[in-house]
């Protein structure tokens, strides 16, 4: 049988057929998925966070506050949407330690059928991928790009256009911080055809990397842009 | 990092090098005398094996003592056609690497997740060993401290453990729960540090590190000792008693001349090849064993037996007492009866029955926990659940040892270490895979450690007999039997 990628348990209360059937399938074993929070329906239309646990204050017909901030802003209408497939909770933040961080990229599977099938729900028409890009000096750290192992798994052209300016993690600024500075340079020499662009990112915490990255795309040329992100927080 | 191979000797260079792992063999420079080495490299590498990410020093400063002969570039990786194996933990099991895009390779990379949780080590990964001469901290003469007395039988254990460190042998000591091995320990590790040698105590988890510290800093307040696990302040420091766990016990090469590995059967995978291994390359080439278990496996049980282990038994618990046997009671479908929010009528009674004393009540798995504490709770306010995971379990721990919790629901977790005086204990679904024979004598050995309240009550409630609850139960019986043929209970 197989183990869980994740707490190297087995632990199934069923054996079934589809065990022998579905024989090499990887993932996480039944008591790990307990512990993750798939975001369904509600969700804000725009950013995709689950607006179950969100107060009725912070909500605008089926949109959040954050969003509707971003729609006054000069980033309006540069990204059509962001799904997520999961909420950012503490095990998914364990996950991510382990996956990004301490670069276990063997985790990359454990949510590849989910994954997947949030993209054929929402991003079925989207042409080209573009994975967010880390600086040089963090990707040579880290060995590989969560964000380009993220849009591996999916069935479209990766292109990665972008490069990134800063080197500072963004996880330890602020908002004000993050809003401000100049992320991202077009660094193709081919224009975008205004094609339907997908992007990747781990994280959705603010917007705030992925709708600069739209607005370089926009300003290059893309068409429709949407992103995808493996955790809401 | 990437290297070429010039001149049999490795060449860093990060244009047309190749991932070390892909270099089969090659030299290292000769000792360069006159060279004026780093000393603080030298005390956070000396008999180590680390990677660059664990090293205060740049990269430059390192190539500069590997070009002097100072350092030694090896592997992370071994691979030889579909072999791999992690220079650093031993992993040789194919489903327990990865492989990923590498950025610095260009091409998939392999990579060990067994030992991933300490920094990931990939082909392109190089371990840096010290060549030069070792780092010697200057040591206070050995003092002990500690003015305890042992009992006639820990004399003797302790006698014997002295006598294995000075011929550098391996002894496994068996000694029962509460008979109290530590301070037997106290005369060898004396010993040892008066003939200048390092000691390593290795232990499975951090907590017993963390208590273990202050206990043997105190015994020996002259020496310097330092704890490792995860996390610890004492990183890259080097004392004359190390305190480790086993994860990091695995950054060490041939580094001590004693090594004393307690609670052996409770590693993560228990005594195994992967432990074995990592035991074998801490030690230097003559070095002294000695395990510490309170449940030895039955293969070294066996081996005793026969007598093709050298080993020490002591079967009574220092306050002459026999240990508790443990009652088995059969109790139904007890998963059946949660489902109906109700507890085994057998287990109630047996609650009931102790109003005064505290219960520590063991189930087979965390997801349960909450379900039996909210139906106990409706008798007994007093009553909480810790596992694993718990954030709180510190702190609900020590509500516990206070008295301020009567009744405490806990998975397997609690079953070594915790001590608290006069206590009962029950199992609930003994049955489960989870409580072995060990597990069980563990568990059992929770109860009448105090002189104070020697005895106490043990009870297995079980949806049918395991053999491992049989073996614990004889395992204990013939522990008592020996005791008193050895004269050692009243």
């Amino acid at each position: 049988m197989n183990t869980c990628l994740y707490c190297e348990g087995v632990h199934t209360s069923q054996f079934t057929f589809s065990h022998f059937l579905k024989g090499g399938e990887t993932g996480l074993c039944e008591l790990c998925l307990k512990k993750c929070l798939f975001i369904k329906e509600p969700y804000c239309l725009l950013c995709g966070r689950s607006l179950l646990h969100l107060s009725s204050q912070f909500i605008d017909h089926d949109i959040c506050k954050d969003c509707a901030v971003w729609k006054t802003s000069s980033y309006r209408g540069m990204m059509t949407k962001n799904r997520s497939l999961l909420h950012y909770n503490a095990f998914i933040k364990e996950w991510m330690n382990r996956f990004k961080f301490q670069g276990d990229y063997a985790l990359l599977l454990s949510f590849k059928k989910e994954w997947l099938s949030l993209f054929y729900q929402h991003f079925k028409t989207c042409s080209l991928i573009i994975p967010i890009p880390l600086s040089a000096e963090r990707h040579l750290e880290r060995g590989f790009n969560q964000s380009e192992a993220l849009a591996s798994l999916l069935p479209r052209q990766i292109v990665s256009p972008l490069s990134r300016l800063h080197t500072e993690k963004q996880s330890q600024k602020n908002k004000q911080e993050r809003l401000q500075e100049e992320l991202f340079t077009f660094s193709s020499s081919r224009k975008l055809n205004n094609e339907e662009v997908l992007l990747i990112d781990d994280i959705y915490t603010t917007g705030a990397t992925l709708y600069k990255a739209s607005k370089v795309l926009k300003q290059n040329g893309a068409g429709l842009i949407s992103a995808m992100t493996l955790a809401r927080s | 990092m990437l290297f070429t191979v010039e001149d049999n000797k490795l060449v860093f260079s990060p244009q047309e090098g190749q991932p070390i792992s892909y270099h089969s063999t090659y030299t290292f420079y000769p000792i360069n005398d006159a060279y004026p080495f780093s000393q603080k490299l030298q005390e956070e590498l000396s008999q180590r094996k680390l990677l660059l990410t664990e090293l205060s020093v740049p990269f430059v400063t390192l190539y500069e003592h590997y070009k002097e002969g100072y350092v030694q570039i090896i592997k992370g990786i071994n691979k030889k056609k579909d072999i791999c194996q992690c220079n650093r933990c031993g992993n040789t099991v194919l489903q327990k690497f990865g492989a990923f895009p590498c950025y610095t390779c260009k091409e998939m990379c392999f990579y060990c997740r067994a030992c991933i949780g300490m920094g990931r080590i990939s082909m392109c990964t190089p371990l840096f060993v010290w060549s030069g001469p070792i780092y010697k901290k200057r040591e206070h003469p050995a003092f002990l401290a500690w003015n305890g007395k042992l009992s006639e039988m820990q004399q003797k254990g302790a006698e014997a453990i002295k006598e294995t460190i000075r011929g550098k042998g391996e002894l496994l000591v068996w000694a029962a729960c509460g008979a109290g091995k530590t301070e037997m320990l106290f005369e060898g590790i004396n010993y040892a540090l008066s003939q200048g040698e390092n000691v390593l105590i290795a232990t499975p988890r951090a907590d017993v590190v963390r208590e273990l510290k202050p206990r043997i800093a105190q015994a020996f307040p002259y020496s310097s000792v330092i704890a490792l696990y995860g996390g610890s302040e004492d990183r890259g420091k080097s004392g004359a008693i190390t305190i480790s766990t086993t994860h990091q016990m695995l950054r060490y090469e041939k580094a001590f001349d004693v090594v004393i590995v307690d609670e052996v059967d409770a590693f993560p995978f228990s005594y195994d090849k992967m432990l074995q291994q990592a035991v074998e390359n801490v030690k230097k080439q003559s070095c002294a064993t000695i395990l510490l278990t309170a449940t030895p496996n039955r293969q070294w049980q066996r081996e005793i037996r026969r007598g093709r282990r050298d080993a020490f038994v002591l079967p009574a618990r220092y306050h002459r007492r026999e240990i508790p046997v443990p009652h088995m009671i059969w109790c139904g479908n007890w998963k059946k009866q949660l489902l109906k929010n109700e507890l085994p009528w057998k287990l109630k009674k047996w609650l009931k029955e102790r109003r005064e004393k505290q219960v520590f009540l063991f189930v087979p798995s965390i997801e349960v926990i909450p379900e039996i504490v909210g139906i106990i709770k409706k008798g007994e306010k007093q009553t909480e659940g810790v596992h694993a995971e718990d954030h709180d379990r510190e702190k609900k721990v020590l509500r516990f040892r206070n008295g301020e919790t009567r009744i405490l629901v806990t998975t397997t977790i609690l079953e070594r270490g915790v001590t608290v005086p006069n206590i009962d204990v029950a199992v609930l679904g003994a049955e489960e895979d989870i409580f072995t024979e060990s597990a069980l004598v563990q568990i059992g050995g929770r109860v009448g450690r105090s002189a104070n309240y020697p005895n106490g009550d043990v009870t297995l409630f079980h949806f049918g007999r395991t053999q491992e609850m049989i073996r614990a139960r004889k395992q204990i019986l013939s522990l008592n039997e020996k005791a008193r043929k050895m004269g050692l209970i009243e």
